[in-house]
């Protein structure tokens, strides 16, 4: 096969092409048999056979680029990266490097990609006022939603892991360990800066709702949507927000209802015991807080009792109303508290319980008495009905 | 032009011997830039291209050992910075960020809105079945939110949809339709429809709220009915609130004081859709000296009333409201409960409260609520 060389051009521009093998010795170049297509390169196989390939999309392993534009993607163009090459179904996965973490934009220390993230952060949020507003803390996620943020927790301000938000607006975490937000607007988990176990909070929904700790206080505690909201730094508590009213001037939470959890364990007929969250001596945090200035619950539940081997058990139904005024005041009934037993074995007649006024601790307290040599579970469920200040 | 040979090794240029006619290759007249190669226009003019760019931070693998053997793994592995690297996924200016994954009806549409996030898998994604809502967060099978549904959250489940300008609403895995109220809750639920703000809804199935504002339905199980409070053991708890600072006689609403005028099922407690049903009540109701936080007072109500069809509201048995404790000072206070049909189908009850002169006193009231029948 002849090889044509064009001479036609031997003015001005005339240049030089060297072919020039390798110093090691002989060597060979198999051009293609024809043309290629327009944007083809030449590209060789390694041993000295050339074709014509398509180079200039990107391509990797087990996946497939594209820039979508055609309609519904002629407005807003989507990019977009499939699985490909593999198995029938396939999967994705997108790893980090080391501690590093999976976001949505990137860092850049303004409001636009925010602060960096904390380490294995997973922050996927793509709108904020402020650089802040990322998921700062270690292991922390934001999904999505506008102007979230979880801040940076150390052991000195209550713990260093996690935290959730997933979605609404303006929700903030910034105390505690294995918090979450669900959605809403301007709810916030918010502690105490000293050194505790604080969390295992979450908030469902609502707005300007607020779990607010005090040392150990709130944790476990919930806030199922509502309108400004408190846990009011009682431990294990429900809390099923109502539309908040005068809130501009009393402050958070002035109307709300709360399930309170309490337990013990008696052992003889000696030790009156309290029933709190964690079953610990009765506190300021785990037991039923009137916290806040004026304050005033509505309270009703039923208290179980029974031997844990089976035998004898005893119930109780509670109603009260009780009130206190000023930070500093006395807590008092209103009237006298209804205790009966309607339901319980005659073996459980001595067991006595009393609801008891604890103005130092600010406090309802359900105390309990149980029966010599004998191991009892006290277990009670007490609602409150609250408005305070 | 010349072409010059460097003979100092020896070496042969090849053409294919199948070419079969005229085959000219005009090179480029200038020397290109490193890592550059031949490009061809298809008419045999060569010029120097860059051929497709290496993906910097990035490596790529088709992971097809085991456990990824029946189903492969492509994965993007941060490489070549630092010992710790994080990855991000940018979407330019108010783009969103979905993953269509072959939906059920013509491969995936991608919502509007902005800076959503639509993890919605496997989906319907017809048009208007898609993550538009601002600032929402879809995933899950047909996940949806539409464009008036704002800072959405539908995790989970199957067709937790957001209708009709549910803004700030969570959905959270079940199968939900939540509708018009916003900050509404559905955990878990089956075909469950809330139209109230604020109102929550878990672990129930076939159960619609009430439409009352700030409501918990807990559990229930409303059986073949679906709508607004339908179905049979439908329940509800909530709140009412209200403030007196005098003796005149105020209605408790969901969001304080309301006129009689405003009393319907968004405003206060019942609403029962047009057949025969049955509500049972438990009321809990106290008022409290905001100001002094020296006076308080507590009652209990209950009843329960039923509806014969459109318009018709009957106690049943004789409702009671019990004073359980109270001030002094608050002798004069009294609550009643008013079975009310506001029109448009749906029947209600309301705490009337009625104050101490002068003397500045905040409601709230929560009612344990039964429905048994409805449509």
């Amino acid at each position: 096969m002849p090889i044509q060389f064009d001479n036609s051009d031997t003015g001005t521009n005339a240049g030089n092409v060297t072919l020039k093998p390798n110093a090691s010795g002989n060597w060979s170049w198999t051009l293609p048999a024809a043309d290629g297509t327009s944007g083809q390169f030449l590209t060789t196989n390694g041993s000295g056979s050339y074709t014509w390939t398509t180079t200039s999309s990107l391509t990797l392993t087990g996946f497939t680029f594209a820039r979508n534009t055609a309609s519904p993607n002629n407005v807003v163009n989507v990019s977009s990266v499939f699985a490909s090459g593999g198995t029938t179904n396939q999967m994705i996965a997108l790893v980090p490097k080391g501690n590093g973490g999976l976001l949505g934009q990137i860092p850049d220390g303004t409001a636009t990609g925010g602060n960096a993230r904390g380490n294995y952060t997973i922050d996927f949020q793509l709108g904020r006022t402020s650089a802040d507003q990322v998921a700062s803390n270690c292991g922390s996620m934001i999904l999505g939603g506008y102007a979230n943020k979880i801040d940076y927790i150390t052991a000195s301000s209550g713990y260093n892991a996690g935290g959730i938000i997933v979605g609404g607006q303006s929700n903030q975490i910034s105390k505690g360990s294995w918090n979450a937000i669900v959605g809403g607007l301007n709810n916030s988990i918010d502690g105490p800066a000293t050194t505790g176990l604080y969390g295992y909070n979450i908030i469902i929904n609502g707005q300007g709702n607020q779990v607010t700790g005090n040392g150990f206080g709130s944790s476990f505690a919930t806030i199922v949507n509502g309108k400004w909201s408190s846990t009011r730094s009682q431990q294990g508590v429900i809390v099923f927000g109502s539309n908040g009213f005068d809130l501009g001037t009393k402050g958070i939470g002035p109307a709300q209802v709360v399930v309170h959890k309490l337990w013990n364990t008696t052992i003889d007929a000696a030790t009156t015991k309290v029933l709190t969250f964690d079953s610990g001596a009765a506190s300021s945090i785990n037991t039923i807080q009137l916290n806040g200035t004026n304050t005033c619950y509505a309270f009703w539940g039923y208290i179980t009792s029974g031997i844990i081997s089976a035998g004898n058990s005893k119930v109780w139904k509670v109603v009260g109303l009780v009130r206190k005024a000023g930070t500093s005041g006395t807590v008092t009934f209103v009237g006298t508290p209804t205790v009966t037993g309607p339901f319980a074995d005659a073996g459980a007649a001595s067991w006595t319980l009393s609801v008891v006024a604890n103005t130092s601790n600010k406090s309802v307290d359900i105390s309990v008495t149980g029966q010599a040599a004998t191991t009892i579970q006290w277990y009670a469920v007490i609602n409150t009905m609250e408005i305070a200040t | 032009m010349p072409i010059q040979f460097d003979n100092s090794n020896t070496g042969t240029i090849t053409l294919a011997t199948s070419a079969t006619s005229d085959y000219p290759l005009v090179f480029p007249s200038a020397d290109g830039t490193n890592a550059q190669g031949f490009v061809n226009d298809g008419n045999g003019n060569l010029s120097f291209g860059t051929p497709g760019a290496a993906l910097v931070g990035w490596t790529s693998a088709l992971n097809t050992a085991a456990p990824n053997a029946t189903i492969n793994v492509s994965s993007l592995t941060a490489s070549g910075g630092t010992t710790n690297q994080s990855i991000a996924i940018v979407a330019t200016n108010f783009g969103r960020f979905y993953l269509p994954n072959g939906g059920l009806l013509g491969g995936g549409n991608p919502g509007t809105g902005i800076k959503n996030w639509d993890f919605a898998g496997y989906s319907m994604r017809t048009a208007s079945n898609t993550t538009r809502g601002n600032y929402s967060v879809s995933a899950g099978y047909s996940a949806s939110s539409d464009t008036a549904c704002a800072y959405t959250v539908g995790v989970g489940g199957v067709f937790n949809q957001f209708n009709s300008g549910a803004q700030y609403g969570v959905a959270i895995n079940g199968i939900n339709l939540p509708r018009t109220g916003s900050y509404g809750v559905h955990v878990n639920a089956d075909l469950s429809d809330n139209s109230a703000q604020y109102s929550c809804i878990f672990n129930s199935k076939g159960t619609g709220d009430s439409g009352t504002l700030h409501t918990y339905h807990f559990g229930t199980w409303g059986g073949t009915g679906y709508g607004i409070n339908s179905g049979f053991g439908s329940g509800m708890h909530g709140c009412v609130l209200g403030q007196t600072t005098n003796a005149t006689p105020q209605i408790l609403g969901t969001s304080g004081n309301v006129a009689l005028a405003s009393v319907d099922r968004t405003t206060c407690w019942g609403a029962i859709v047009n057949t025969t049903a049955v509500v049972t009540y438990f009321v809990y109701i106290m008022c409290y000296d905001y100001v002094n936080g020296d006076k308080a007072k507590m009652w209990q109500a209950e009843g329960a009333f039923g509806t014969a069809g459109v318009g018709v509201i009957t106690a049943i048995g004789t409702p009671t409201v019990t004073n359980l404790f109270g001030d002094s000072a608050l002798s004069s206070a009294s609550v009643s409960v008013t079975l009310y049909d506001p029109g448009g189908g749906f029947q209600v009850y309301y705490i009337t409260a009625t104050g101490v002169a002068s003397t500045d006193l905040r409601w709230i009231a929560w009612t344990t609520q039964t429905n048994s029948g409805g449509a």
